[in-house]
């Protein structure tokens, strides 16, 4: 049915205030970072264009935390993925009162954000709670890189397993359990047919879901920040550090502008190429 | 006067054109169904009727006006959806009122006006009940009286008896046309189902791929189809290819048939040489294998099915026919048996040849 | 054979159920700790498990003047950009529902791509644009970035409570006389009620905890408490803190548990086809 005109003016209006509040000040950014930085000025300077901002971001000081944040979400984001698919799997194929509980603990831990999980975690983890009894165990300096680029990871796990377990349920809701009951009447034990069938045919939701947790994770600012305790930064992190330490709009902009395209491709771009190779298989 | 006009609408989505120049007219008082398989645009016809989709060309007029740019508020018609379409949270007197209070018609008529409605719908004192408590046949009385209610001009019907179980659609076909008949507001019935076309309409307009076939009552349509779309939509045939000639003896029409088998028609519309013909298999009758003027042949299968029986024949020609036929008629007919079986001459159904029929029974 | 497909599965189920549960106990712990501690009756970050009880932290928060000012404009804030972002999503979720609006998949993913914009990057930029406009209000700043923030949940999450009303219902209300006015208020409004609210809780419910989007945007005169912790935070480490997160969690809980009665939590994470 065809809108009235009513109804494409209320549309329009609220695609406009979306322009101003998103549209412009992202375009603004991008072009920021373009901008010459000036000391104690508000904004680089107008008019001009250079492409030192993202030139420094190539040397080594720069270029390893970006390293870091893909390295170390990557890993948070794997292991993130392991744990998160068995979660799926039981809410997905059971009933009852644990399934309900499941589902309560990943949407309160969704909703609870980051910061009041951060401090959690730094806390039991910190001086205060187990880090020394953990760093003894492993045989780590408690206050060394590893041992802190872990806690990050273990920050991280509690931002991205509920959102990927989330999304999976769905995954495997859409599967039918009748093919792993038929597998397993033609003879395959149930680990087998949960191999073989299931996890098969989640292949598209985990990669997906894998990149969305990606994306989450290079992005996320707080459990790094709170958790990295000042020798772990994450790319987010440094545009805080960048900004707060000098006033360096167009800095800032330039890490910010590399973030979004990162982003904007992992999620839209790399799933959408990722979808296509698995259709045509 | 015709109280609904539609001349030359055609509509495409994208590349696909659903309505190809459709025209056609409703009497004032009638009712009139749009027939055809899902896809022929029957539905999309229907909508923009009421006005949820406009013609990319042509003209609609409802009671002599031109519907051109009128919302389906602006219009006059009343519509039972196919899924009836009752608001769930309302109550079915809430329902009925809907109409009514956008309408402007007076609040302290309202009740009063819902009451006959269900009366007239059998559903009084359903007043207080909730759409989704009631059943399929309920839901679909008090769609009708819904769109009854605002007293429109047209009455639109979408497939309203689809949704309902066999036994249930045959009994309420019949309240159905008794209603209508009753309330005399000028109906269109969309459907898909020729019996529910042919029980409750007094013309139907066939469709089929976005253009009209034919449009006739439902006799005319039954017993003589235009094309052979409609002959085969229209219930079963038996097909044959062959030549109209002139029997020299008497000049009367012969039908040579191309796999050999003749017999007499009568009169063929002026029809000549080259030609398809059908026979519905109710019309054939199954006779002793002796009989002169007989196809002669042997039966195949036989089903028994209550009321009927159904008795694929195979002629010695090759061809397979089927054959239906009710208790009065033959009585058993076992598999194996040599039998004749009988063309009537008035009811062959002729047409120009065009392109190959099917071999077996459609 | 089938012997050792059974001793296969058994390992499998074990170590099926103990991940599950290390999974949980991982994500749990930290909470579990933290309200422990946030008990704690030393006044001094000791180590775990604390040996005396007392509410003095609880006691600490509330008396302090920069986290309940914190804590006021949060609430207000949020409640503002809740409202704003529903009243936006809504209205653009129900004309792409129930209208054939040219290139409605672009216009649906726009809307939703904010989505995948890191939230520092949309504090930066909101910041970015309001200083080279001229607005330093702090209070301002955060409206803007909040409602950009929450439009695409309360946008799905109403996208997706439409979805389920029958197109049908809206043309039954046309035909029998509304204006599309009328059918949306009479008919789509009332049937999509839960699903708007549900959006407009979830929406608060982000704009409450967010901070990295604050971080970049508050003023003197208005920061939010996820702002004042985190500052806190990285000042001194002590167990106000515990306590303001207790808080902020049994908040956060009681919205969840409302959004569950509300809508049903099945409907928010979406189950698929086959419900076992």
């Amino acid at each position: 049915m065809k809108p009235p005109r009513g109804a494409l003016l209320l549309l329009g209006v609220v695609l406009v205030v979306f322009a101003a509040l998103y549209v412009l000040p992202i375009s603004m950014t991008v072009r920021e970072s373009f901008r010459v930085f000036q000391p104690a000025r508000v904004g680089g300077l107008a008019g001009t264009w250079t492409l030192a901002n993202y030139a420094v971001l190539l040397q080594p000081a720069y270029l390893d935390y970006f390293l870091d944040t893909f390295r170390i979400s990557f890993i948070a984001t794997l292991v993130g993925l392991v744990l998160a698919y068995p979660i799926a799997f039981y809410v997905a194929r059971h009933r009852g009162i644990l399934r309900t509980a499941w589902i309560a603990l990943l949407v309160t831990m969704l909703f609870l954000g980051t910061l009041v999980r951060a401090y959690s975690i730094a806390l039991t983890l910190g001086p205060a709670g187990f880090l020394i009894p953990i760093a003894r165990f492993l045989g780590l300096p408690p206050n060394g890189l590893t041992l802190t680029e872990m806690v990050v990871i273990f920050g991280l796990l509690h931002m991205v397993v509920p959102m990927m377990a989330l999304t999976l349920i769905g995954t495997i809701g859409n599967i039918n359990p009748r093919l792993e009951q038929a597998a397993q009447s033609l003879g395959a034990p149930r680990w087998r047919a949960f191999l073989d069938i299931t996890v098969a045919l989640s292949t598209r939701g985990l990669l997906s879901g894998f990149l969305l947790g990606y994306a989450l994770a290079i992005s996320s600012f707080v459990i790094p920040l709170v958790l990295g305790r000042g020798f772990v930064l994450f790319a987010t992190n440094l545009i805080y550090v960048r900004f707060q330490d000098t006033a360096n709009y167009p800095g800032g902009a330039a890490i910010a502008t590399v973030m979004l395209v990162l982003s904007f491709g992992i999620v839209y771009g790399l799933t959408h190429l990722v979808r296509r190779r698995l259709e045509t298989t | 006067m015709s109280m609904v006009d539609v001349s030359g609408i055609s509509k495409s989505f994208g590349p696909l054109t659903a309505v190809d120049d459709v025209s056609f007219t409703v009497e004032s008082g009638s009712c009139t169904a749009l027939l055809g398989p899902s896809g022929c645009g029957k539905t999309t016809t229907l909508r923009m009727i009421a006005g949820f989709e406009a013609p990319d060309k042509g003209r609609i007029a409802l009671g002599g006006r031109d519907m051109a740019d009128k919302r389906p508020y602006e219009r006059n018609v009343g519509l039972v959806f196919q899924d009836y379409a009752l608001f769930p949270h309302m109550s079915v007197a809430e329902n009925l009122a809907y109409g009514m209070r956008r309408r402007g018609v007076a609040k302290s008529e309202i009740p009063e006006r819902v009451r006959r409605r269900l009366a007239q719908v059998k559903l009084s004192g359903y007043e207080d009940r909730r759409p989704s408590k009631l059943s399929g046949g309920e839901q679909q009385r008090v769609a009708l009286a819904r769109a009854l209610a605002t007293e429109p001009e047209v009455l639109l019907l979408d497939e309203p008896l689809s949704n309902l179980d066999a036994k249930l659609r045959q009994e309420l076909r019949g309240e159905l046309k008794c209603l209508l008949e009753t309330v005399g507001t000028t109906t269109m019935i969309v459907t898909h189902d020729q019996e529910e076309a042919m029980a409750l309409a007094s013309r139907i307009v066939v469709m089929n791929r976005g253009r009209v076939e034919q449009i006739g009552a439902p006799r005319e349509i039954y017993d003589r189809p235009r094309t052979r779309f409609v002959a085969e939509f229209m219930g079963r045939s038996n097909w044959f290819v062959g030549r109209l000639e002139r029997r020299p003896d008497d000049g009367g029409l012969l039908f040579r048939g191309e796999t050999g088998e003749s017999f007499a028609v009568d009169d063929a519309d002026g029809l000549h040489g080259p030609v398809d013909l059908a026979i519905r298999p109710e019309q054939l009758e199954i006779v002793d294998a002796e009989t002169p003027h007989a196809l002669a042949g042997k039966v195949v299968t036989s089903e028994y099915l209550g009321s009927k029986t159904h008795v694929t024949v195979q002629l010695d020609s090759g061809s397979v026919l089927l054959v239906i036929f009710n208790k009065s008629g033959r009585g058993e007919a076992v598999v194996g048996d040599l039998i004749g079986v009988r063309v009537p001459r008035d009811g062959c159904i002729l047409l120009p040849r065009s392109g190959p029929v099917p071999t077996a029974p459609a | 054979m089938s012997g050792t497909k059974r001793v296969g599965d058994a390992i499998f189920g074990c170590s099926f159920a103990a991940l599950l549960l290390l999974t949980a106990a991982l994500l749990l712990l930290p909470i579990v700790m933290t309200t422990i501690m946030s008990f704690d009756n030393r006044d001094f970050l000791g180590r775990f498990p604390p040996p005396d009880v007392s509410w003095r932290w609880y006691r600490a928060f509330f008396g302090d003047d920069y986290f309940m000012t914190g804590l006021r404009n949060s609430l207000v804030l949020s409640l503002i950009a809740a409202v704003i972002a529903t009243t936006a999503g809504v209205a653009a979720a129900v004309v792409l529902d129930r209208y054939e609006v040219p290139a409605k998949a672009l216009i649906s993913a726009f809307l939703l791509s904010p989505l995948v914009v890191p939230t520092v990057i949309l504090g930066f930029a909101v910041l970015v644009f309001a200083s080279l406009i001229g607005v330093t209000n702090g209070f301002t700043r955060l409206i803007g970035g909040h409602v950009i923030l929450v439009m695409p949940y309360t946008f799905r999450t109403t996208l997706a409570s439409l979805v389920g009303i029958r197109r049908s219902l809206t043309e039954a209300a046309l035909i029998l006389g509304a204006n599309e006015k009328q059918a949306f208020w009479d008919i789509t409004f009332p049937l999509a009620k839960t699903g708007i609210v549900a959006g407009l809780v979830l929406g608060f419910a982000l704009s409450f905890e967010e901070v990295s989007l604050s971080l970049f945007l508050f003023d003197p005169a208005s920061y939010t408490l996820p702002v004042a912790i985190l500052s806190t935070m990285r000042a001194q480490f002590n167990l106000t803190l515990a306590s303001a997160s207790v808080v902020i969690m049994v908040f956060i809980i009681l919205l969840v548990v409302m959004l569950e009665r509300l809508f049903g939590l099945d409907k928010v994470i979406g189950s698929g086809l086959y419900k076992s």
